[in-house]
């Protein structure tokens, strides 16, 4: 083949093109790069100082006011709005304007309807962050980067979260603990993050942990909470000591165990038998005025915790609870008081709470709810938790053990400061 | 990277390249990449032999060529949520600022995958092309192929897992691409007053995904899906069977061949029997799982038919387009049937059945209030054989009349040409879809090609202008 000659007769041959580039960026690439991006933190940045930490908790309690919802952080799921709008709608005391709420009001929800879905979903992308949390506390606190107390106040708060949203989605997604036959329909508990393949595929395997399973994991995590956090109410926005003790009477309440709700709820009423009950864990106290505590919402002594919202993050117009519940201007109205509430003959005509806490729509002749007071910028906290509803499951554990006397004590503390003639 | 090409005597051609590729979308370990590529040609025509044959009288020119690459594809990091490569760094566990009422602070948002590497394809191509009769007619014919590997795509986690936006980037899959392509040109009449130069070109392909990690379907949405051995993002849903004559209800067929009805607006279903159609005793069930494959969403032919006439001068131009062996999913008809509810509907609906005397057509079943009647007789959110149709279209796509002023009356003004022109595009379609346009993609990202979910259709526009050469 002429190929052989082709180095000495240039005539027959031509190199038509012949470039060579050698230049190797590998070695360059270190010193000329930085391939760090410039708007996000890798997962060892995001714990790597104090200041760090204490930012990424106030990313979890992020995930506990809001999830998203078809895309977007907004409507306050699983707590920023949605758990006390969809618990309403289960029950009887309020009704419905328009169709808003009208799959949770008459019980045609299906596996794809969009309120259930996204408790479902936001509820379970909050406990993810919550463990990915907690993974990285115990990493900062291997590495010395947080002190022992230090990581441990943080896991307290994690925990509260974790307990007070597994127990939310047990009341939507599984039947009571007494009902027998509930057993095996608990929920699958992730107590650890998942962060990589493995992990998701470890996840996969656990099953749905039995009701009884579940709610032991809820009281472990408020028992560790309780032991970890501090006294003092936290602004009442975060997880206090309070905090985990009061939404432990809740649980225990619902769990029949009327022992440990009393063991639980004395812890905040300094074991008094009479009137007035206050605590000394945080100086929690009834306020005089039933309205108090949804007028001064941060400052209330009343109030245990609550999720915040503000002008800058809020539920928005489609979840806010002023929006949906209130008629003041610019509020959407739709969800009205039930009449059946409002005729009941026990709820006196002259209570404080029908002059303060209601606003009357005289051109549909409905009765509006007044304690969230801001449809236009949204700013209403989501109350989770008050020192009143701590005194009504004491009374009523202290009831079903038989002492009658404790009970009423506490079910009229509680109540008299709504009437108008405390003897009455 | 070097590049090199060699030719000998202007008859063989070969070439050759090598690069490395540093993506800094991926994680460090696997951030380099080496590409390679080799390609070469024979001039047939250039042979001594071929000169002597009698066959050179018409062909002018004859080259076989063939080509071997490797490629990367540095596109990777689609988020569907958002409609673009918004997400740079795919492969790392990152996090941003989130806020809580008056605080800020930060969050997990992206599952890292330090796994990560590049998505590679492997391509092949044989050719052959040349022209005949004096240059008057080009032709190219050649035939190729695409192996892509380790897909870079999002796969989803189940929501109880809590994992940010619910899925990750992960190297996925292999996918086979291939095809068969075919263009002609020819200058049909050429006088000197008239002349007509035609050019059509035609593709084939066909495309399969060769295997996916464990074998485990992945579901970009409600309607499609990506499976082995089918066409990439094909059409995945209910396979509908009739409309039940005797009252009204949606039949479908369920995987495993039995058919069921939905009844009513009850929510439940139940066993279809032909020869008893009022019997709606026995309860059944219909579930995802019993959705089948029903059609491809990627064209299997496609191609174009470019005609530019010239008289004397006048010149038009006649372009068309076509496409077809694709179907779409057309969920806006599906979606137009759900408002129920004495809202605003599509016209289909004045075919429903009415009763036993008045069954309507077959597809539309008995009206009902409420979601469950969307959800059992439409199968409203995921794909129903009904409403999935055939995609091909013939369309002209651009029609062209120019004028060019003659030369002695444009250099008067001192201009050397002067050419007016009216242009029409997409003037007319032939489709058997019954939606607007089946070129038609959905208006919201997070549906990708197969679906048209209100989807815009393209304009006809009529253009007028001049061209001014001074």
């Amino acid at each position: 083949m002429k190929l052989m000659n082709i180095f000495n007769d240039n005539s027959l041959i031509s190199w038509s093109s012949l470039t060579a580039l050698f230049l190797m960026f590998t070695a360059c690439e270190d010193k000329v790069f930085n391939n760090d991006p410039v708007n996000k933190l890798s997962s060892e940045a995001a714990y790597a100082t104090y200041e760090r930490c204490k930012l990424s908790v106030i990313g979890a309690y992020s995930a506990a006011q809001q999830g998203e919802y078809n895309g977007d952080v907004t409507r306050g799921y699983p707590f920023g709005a949605a758990s006390i709008l969809q618990s309403e709608m289960r029950g009887e005391d309020m009704n419905l304007t328009a169709v808003f709420f009208d799959v949770t009001y008459g019980s045609t929800w299906s596996r794809t309807t969009a309120n259930n879905v996204h408790v479902w979903t936001t509820s379970f992308a909050a406990i993810s962050r919550y463990n990915t949390v907690y993974a990285g506390i115990d990493w900062a606190e291997s590495e010395g980067i947080l002190t022992t107390d230090e990581a441990n106040h943080f896991r307290g708060e994690l925990l509260f979260l974790r307990a007070l949203t597994y127990h939310n989605l047990m009341i939507h997604f599984a039947l009571p603990y007494h009902v027998s036959g509930n057993n095996n329909y608990g929920l699958p508990l992730y107590l650890t993050a998942v962060a990589t393949e493995e992990d998701i595929a470890t996840a996969l395997t656990i099953g749905r942990s039995t009701v009884a399973e579940t709610y032991a994991q809820i009281i472990k995590d408020l028992d560790d909470a309780e032991e970890f956090l501090a006294e003092g109410n936290a602004g009442r926005i975060r997880a206090s000591k309070g905090a985990a003790i009061a939404l432990k009477t809740r649980v225990y309440l619902h769990m029949r165990d009327w022992e440990n709700v009393i063991a639980e709820a004395k812890k905040l009423t300094g074991s008094a038998t009479t009137a007035p009950f206050t605590s000394s864990i945080a100086d929690y106290a009834l306020e005089d005025h039933p309205e108090t505590p949804f007028t001064s919402q941060e400052e209330s002594k009343e109030n245990i915790f609550q999720i915040e919202n503000t002008v800058e993050n809020n539920p928005d117009t489609n979840g806010a609870l002023g929006t949906m519940t209130s008629l003041r201007t610019g509020a959407r109205s739709l969800v009205p008081s039930s009449p059946t509430l409002y005729n009941s003959t026990y709820w006196l005509a002259d209570d404080l709470r029908r002059e303060s806490l209601l606003m009357y729509d005289e051109a549909n002749d409905y009765w509006y709810c007044d304690k969230y007071r801001d449809p236009q910028t949204y700013t209403d906290n989501a109350p989770i938790l008050r020192y009143a509803e701590v005194l009504l499951n004491y009374a009523e554990a202290a009831l079903r053990t038989g002492d009658q006397a404790l009970a009423l004590e506490l079910l009229n503390a509680v109540r008299n400061r709504s009437l108008a003639d405390s003897a009455s | 990277m070097l590049r090199a090409n060699y030719n000998y005597d202007s008859k063989y051609y070969i070439g050759g390249s090598i690069r490395t590729d540093g993506l800094s979308r991926l994680p460090s370990d696997s951030r380099w990449g080496t590409f390679y590529g080799a390609s070469a040609a024979w001039r047939l025509f250039r042979e001594a032999f071929w000169r002597d044959a009698p066959v050179a009288n018409w062909v002018d020119n004859l080259r076989i060529r063939a080509s071997y690459a490797t490629i990367g594809n540095s596109e990777i990091g689609y988020d569907k949520t958002k409609g673009n490569i918004s997400n740079d760094f795919p492969y790392m566990n990152s996090y941003q600022p989130v806020g809580y009422g008056s605080s800020v602070g930060i969050a997990w948002t992206n599952f890292g995958n330090e796994a990560l590497k590049w998505e590679t394809t492997e391509t092949f191509d044989l050719g052959i092309d040349g022209t005949l009769f004096n240059n008057r007619i080009t032709f190219e014919m050649a035939y190729w192929q695409k192996n892509t590997k380790d897909l870079v795509m999002q796969v989803s986690t189940a929501p109880s897992l809590g994992i940010p936006g619910n899925s990750y980037f992960t190297n996925n899959g292999k996918l086979k691409n291939s095809g068969f392509e075919l263009s002609v040109g020819a200058d049909i009449i050429q006088n000197k007053t008239f002349t007509w130069h035609a050019d059509i070109n035609f593709s084939t392909l066909k495309n399969v995904v060769k295997s996916l990690n464990n074998g485990e379907d992945v579901y970009p949405d409600s309607y499609t899906i990506i499976r082995e051995g089918e066409s990439y993002h094909s059409i995945y849903g209910y396979d509908f069977y009739t409309v039940n004559k005797a009252n009204g209800n949606s039949v479908y067929r369920k995987a495993d061949g039995t058919l069921v009805q939905a009844v009513g607006a009850t929510g439940t279903y139940a066993l279809y029997k032909e020869g008893n159609t009022e019997d709606v005793s026995e309860t059944a069930s219909l579930n995802t799982t019993d959705r089948i494959v029903l059609g491809n969403s990627l064209p299997k032919w496609f191609g174009g038919f470019n005609n530019t006439f010239t008289y004397k001068d006048f010149d038009l131009n006649v372009f068309f387009r076509f496409s077809g062996g694709n179907k779409v999913m057309n969920v806006t008809r599906q979606t137009s049937l759900l408002n129920m509810t004495f809202s605003n509907n599509g016209t289909k609906i004045l075919n429903r059945w009415q009763s036993v005397d008045n069954p309507g057509d077959g597809i539309i079943p008995k009206i009902g209030y409420g979601t469950t009647v969307h959800n059992t007789q439409l199968n409203d959110g995921y794909s129903d054989s009904r409403f999935v149709e055939n995609g091909s279209y013939l369309k002209l796509s651009t029609l062209t009349l120019g004028y060019t002023l003659p030369r002695e009356l444009s250099s008067k003004i001192n201009i050397s040409r002067m050419r007016f022109y009216l242009q029409g595009t997409n003037l007319f379609t032939i489709t058997g879809y019954k939606g607007m346009d089946p070129e038609t993609l959905s208006s919201s990202t997070d549906y990708g090609v197969g679906v048209d979910y209100n989807g815009m259709p393209q304009q006809t526009t009529f253009t007028l202008g001049a061209n001014i050469t001074f």
